[in-house]
């Protein structure tokens, strides 16, 4: 009989640190993804052009696009990574409980979404660095500001929180049954062809309206972050049958 | 310049590297975060030090006002040159003008209006002002980089001659997650180019002829 009591917000707190410190090579896969995206991005992510008599011009269009694209892959990858068994065996260190776990986890995304949200923004300054000093090209700045910074590592912020969301319920349906591991590839690739079928869009173009064309801020808050709790709580509540069953 | 920028990126991560170990031991993903968000700060302070002498410039003249832009022509065609001063790119001067006529030549393919004004005295003096906006993109005024047409007074003949030129811009945008929401597109492009307006005032009994353009006399 243990004569110690712990709360739930001291495990979840000494997980947390802990998964911080366990899990500290996924940020180097984080640098590594970044790093090919700015290679990527070298090119430009567009361009136009118009001509004239006597004058034409080209424009490359430079932006951090493509990096945030790749950290939202790498966001997913690392939400369900962190449900494998490798990972959740790492919490029998602590007296745990799968709520602590689910809920060092989840702090632990966020984290990762803040660092990432924030150097996917900043690689956008790095890539116009890259193009001064080795491409020898002077580049003209249309955006940033401040506001528009803060706007970015919010929404940045938002998307990779709701991806990662999304992994960790991904994750927890495959700790349920492997099954899942072939059929999610299968279900994406099949809904991706039935949207090239259907006229009007199917479900990935209407998922993809609803948040990435949502022009409202407080809406597109509102839609991520419920989206995101409820992914999360459903992936919570599938990890605690995990428990019952094992 | 660029040099100067390598080396003190290298020296400041080098520096930041050295005194974080003297203090803790440091893993190899250690370093790779420390080096990588040293990197991704000082780009960050190093566009901002770039800033001055490169980027600024297309913001120079901030967003061309289109409403003032659509004015221009029904301003110079006034004589209303105060109110076209925005748009005012280049003035020439040429004294001790002393033939009796001005001949004004152009390359055929060269468009630009010519406005002329008659001054009330024979001052022996022709001035000549350019007015336009010569390249907008997304409505940012880029005239900087366009070279103008040359111009040049040899005996009674005014000649401009356009000059032929391709011209390579790399331009940064916001990220997604801000053209969200700021209605910015990285797909469609608005281009604006070549509306460039030239505007004569010429002594009172000057006698003007045109070669390839048309002169269109402002009555004031």
């Amino acid at each position: 009989m243990s004569l110690t009591t712990t709360s739930l917000a001291e495990t979840v707190k000494k997980q947390y640190f802990y998964k911080l410190k366990a899990n500290i090579d996924s940020f180097s896969s984080l640098v590594g993804i970044q790093i090919l995206a700015i290679l990527f991005s070298l090119g430009g992510i567009s361009s136009s052009g118009m001509g004239g008599s006597f004058v034409n011009v080209n424009v490359k269009y430079y932006s951090s696009d493509m990096v945030l694209i790749f950290t939202l892959i790498w966001s997913f990858i690392t939400a369900v990574t962190i449900t494998t068994r490798p990972y959740r065996n790492n919490d029998f260190s602590f007296v745990t409980n799968r709520l602590s776990s689910s809920l060092s986890n989840i702090l632990f995304l966020v984290t990762a979404s803040v660092l990432g949200s924030i150097t996917a923004l900043l690689s956008a300054n790095l890539l116009q660095v890259i193009s001064y000093i080795f491409l020898d090209e002077q580049i003209y700045n249309i955006g940033n500001g401040t506001q528009h910074m803060i706007l970015g590592f919010t929404v940045s912020f938002l998307y990779l929180i709701l991806i990662g969301a999304c992994g960790y319920l991904i994750g927890a349906l495959i700790q349920v049954s492997k099954l899942f591991i072939p059929l999610f590839p299968i279900l994406f690739i099949g809904l991706l062809f039935l949207e090239g079928v259907v006229s009007n869009g199917f479900i990935v173009s209407n998922v993809y309206t609803f948040y990435a064309m949502e022009s409202a801020l407080i809406l597109f808050i509102i839609k991520t972050v419920f989206t995101a709790v409820t992914l999360f709580i459903a992936a919570i509540s599938i990890l605690n049958r995990l428990e019952v069953r094992r | 310049m660029s040099l100067l920028l390598i080396v003190l990126l290298g020296g400041l991560i080098f520096y930041m590297i050295k005194a974080g170990k003297s203090f803790v031991t440091i893993k190899i993903t250690h370093w790779l975060l420390v080096v990588y968000t040293s990197v991704l700060l000082l780009s960050t302070f190093a566009v901002a030090f770039m800033n001055e002498e490169t980027i600024s410039k297309a913001k120079e003249r901030e967003k061309v006002n289109e409403e003032g832009l659509s004015s221009l022509y029904t301003n110079l065609s006034q004589g209303k040159r105060d109110k076209a001063e925005d748009f005012l790119i280049k003035e020439m001067k040429f004294d001790n003008y002393q033939n009796q006529t001005l001949t004004i030549t152009a390359s055929p393919d060269y468009g630009a209006q010519v406005f002329v004004e008659k001054k009330l005295e024979n001052d022996s003096t022709v001035e000549l002002s350019i007015y336009g906006n010569e390249l907008t993109i997304d409505g940012y005024d880029f005239s900087n980089v366009i070279k103008l047409p040359e111009i040049e007074l040899a005996g009674n003949v005014l000649s401009m001659v356009p000059i032929r030129q391709n011209i390579d811009l790399s331009i940064t945008t916001n990220s997604y997650p801000i053209r969200q929401f700021t209605g910015e597109s990285i797909q469609s492009h608005y281009f604006s180019s070549g509306e460039t307006i030239i505007y004569l005032r010429v002594p009172n009994e000057l006698e003007l002829n045109a070669d390839n353009l048309y002169l269109e006399e402002i009555d004031k």
